[in-house]
């Protein structure tokens, strides 16, 4: 059985005979004492890029923490509605982490502000008010462009009446005017069927879908179209329409008369070149990734 | 005997006893800080009971397998993309009060910057003429920019 004595008993006796001994120092002489450093901001080294600087107005030339009402720009004004409009995507997105960091800077000055008692943070949230009307104009900014964007989905009738008169411009082209079409043909491949116009932005995840291969059977019909009607003596092994991603795929990656050629050495060998529907979309993922692998290595050689 | 004042005098009992009727040794009432007001909002974190946990909407990022290891799923966990080049980028938070004022006019729209048609009128503007294909000046056009219907003139 343990002793019934109180824990607080010994830990008494413990101070009580650490007091008893003498207390005794080594040679006053020989003891060395540095000299007090005084706790402020400026007797510390802090790293240049440290990213807490970007709570500081001037990141890291910043002189103090807090600024008056005087320092703080109250004459701006925050962005409007139309010129919100004109921005693209990637400037509104920038645009919304400048004014998070700019109201990051403010809501610590705010903080700071209640802890020494300084109570004129009226131009702090006004300040603040400005900026957050931005970010929800940036929002309805947005959100108008989605909706205007559903809204066009629906215009079926219209984008393949376009599809269409599209098709039958290109086809009959001038030999002149092919560049330029070739150019319109990039951009249209990219706004109504997302595929991009350089092969190495291709997401293999996301972008090889129906619509790609949609986009994909349009474009290659297109270029198969114009180059019978540019030679209207073909061999009939190239003369009747393309069938199936296998045959289309070609026009989509390189130009039409090699493609043109692949198509025909295709058929000539007369393999079977029709995929069934579960495999579409595999294949055209497998053969896109070796092609970007093979150009990207031939590109470092 | 004390005289009961008279703003108890008016109280029924059966409401006196509804209201919190336990104070703290210094007067001030058991919950909150005034009996006026308004009252039913939502529990912080620092009130309710000791069962009381509201969380943060923080957690749920995975689950404990059987041996107890935790799996992340990481399409829960949240993520921020900050734009590359934020620190290059000439925009600014605010404007001038010097910069003009623009405003935008749609005509022969049905609503606005939300139509349909101009959405579909800026897919066919891009396809035919590429990116930036609107060199309207608006300096001289008095910082009027008009979005006029081609189809409804």
């Amino acid at each position: 059985m343990l002793p019934s004595v109180g824990i607080r008993h010994f830990s008494r006796c413990a101070v009580r005979s650490a007091r008893l001994k003498p207390l005794r120092f080594t040679d006053l002489n020989k003891i060395n004492l540095n000299q007090p450093v005084v706790p402020t901001h400026k007797n510390f080294d802090v790293s240049p890029d440290h990213p807490l600087w970007a709570f500081f107005p001037n990141g890291n030339k910043a002189t103090s923490c807090f600024r008056d009402s005087s320092e703080i720009d109250t004459s701006s004004r925050p962005w409007a509605l139309p010129e919100l409009r004109r921005k693209s995507f990637e400037d509104l997105h920038k645009l919304w982490y400048l004014i998070l960091k700019e109201r990051n800077i403010l809501a610590r000055e705010v903080r700071l502000a209640e802890a020494i008692r300084e109570n004129n943070t009226q131009a702090h949230n006004e300040l603040d008010e400005k900026l957050a009307l931005t970010q929800k104009r940036i929002k309805q900014v947005l959100l108008e462009r989605q909706v205007a964007y559903e809204r066009a989905q629906l215009m079926t009738a219209e984008q393949e009446e376009y599809l269409r008169d599209f098709e039958e411009r290109y086809v009959n082209a001038e030999e002149s005017d092919i560049v330029s079409y070739n150019e319109k043909l990039i951009r249209l491949q990219y706004a109504f069927f997302g595929i991009e116009p350089q092969l190495d932005d291709f997401d293999m995840e996301t972008d090889i879908n129906v619509n790609f291969i949609e986009g994909l059977t349009y474009i290659a019909n297109l270029k198969h179209k114009r180059y019978l009607k540019l030679h209207p003596q073909t061999e009939e092994v190239l003369s009747t329409p393309l069938d199936g991603v296998v045959e289309a795929l070609p026009f989509l990656l390189n130009d039409t008369n090699e493609a043109i050629q692949e198509l025909k050495s295709l058929r000539e060998r007369g393999t079977e070149t029709k995929l069934d529907k579960i495999d579409v979309i595999p294949f055209l993922k497998r053969t896109i990734s070796q092609v970007i692998a093979e150009r990207n290595g031939t590109e470092a050689v | 005997m004390k005289a009961s004042t008279n703003l108890l005098f008016q109280s029924t009992s059966a409401a006196s006893l509804r209201r919190p009727w336990q104070t703290f040794r210094d007067g001030q009432i058991w919950y909150g800080l005034t009996t006026r007001g308004s009252k039913r909002h939502p529990l912080t974190t620092k009130q309710g009971n000791k069962h009381y946990y509201k969380g943060t909407r923080s957690s749920g990022y995975g689950k404990l397998n059987k041996s107890g290891i935790y799996i992340m799923d990481w399409s829960k966990v949240r993520t921020y993309v900050v734009p590359p080049d934020l620190q290059n980028t000439e925009l600014k938070a605010l404007v001038s009060p010097n910069v003009p004022q623009i405003y935008q006019k749609y005509v022969g729209y049905s609503d606005g910057p939300k139509s349909a048609e101009l959405a579909w009128q800026n897919v066919v503007d891009f396809v035919e003429h590429g990116e930036n294909y609107d060199d309207r000046d608006l300096e001289k056009n008095d910082y009027l920019e008009e979005y006029i219907n081609p189809s409804k003139q």
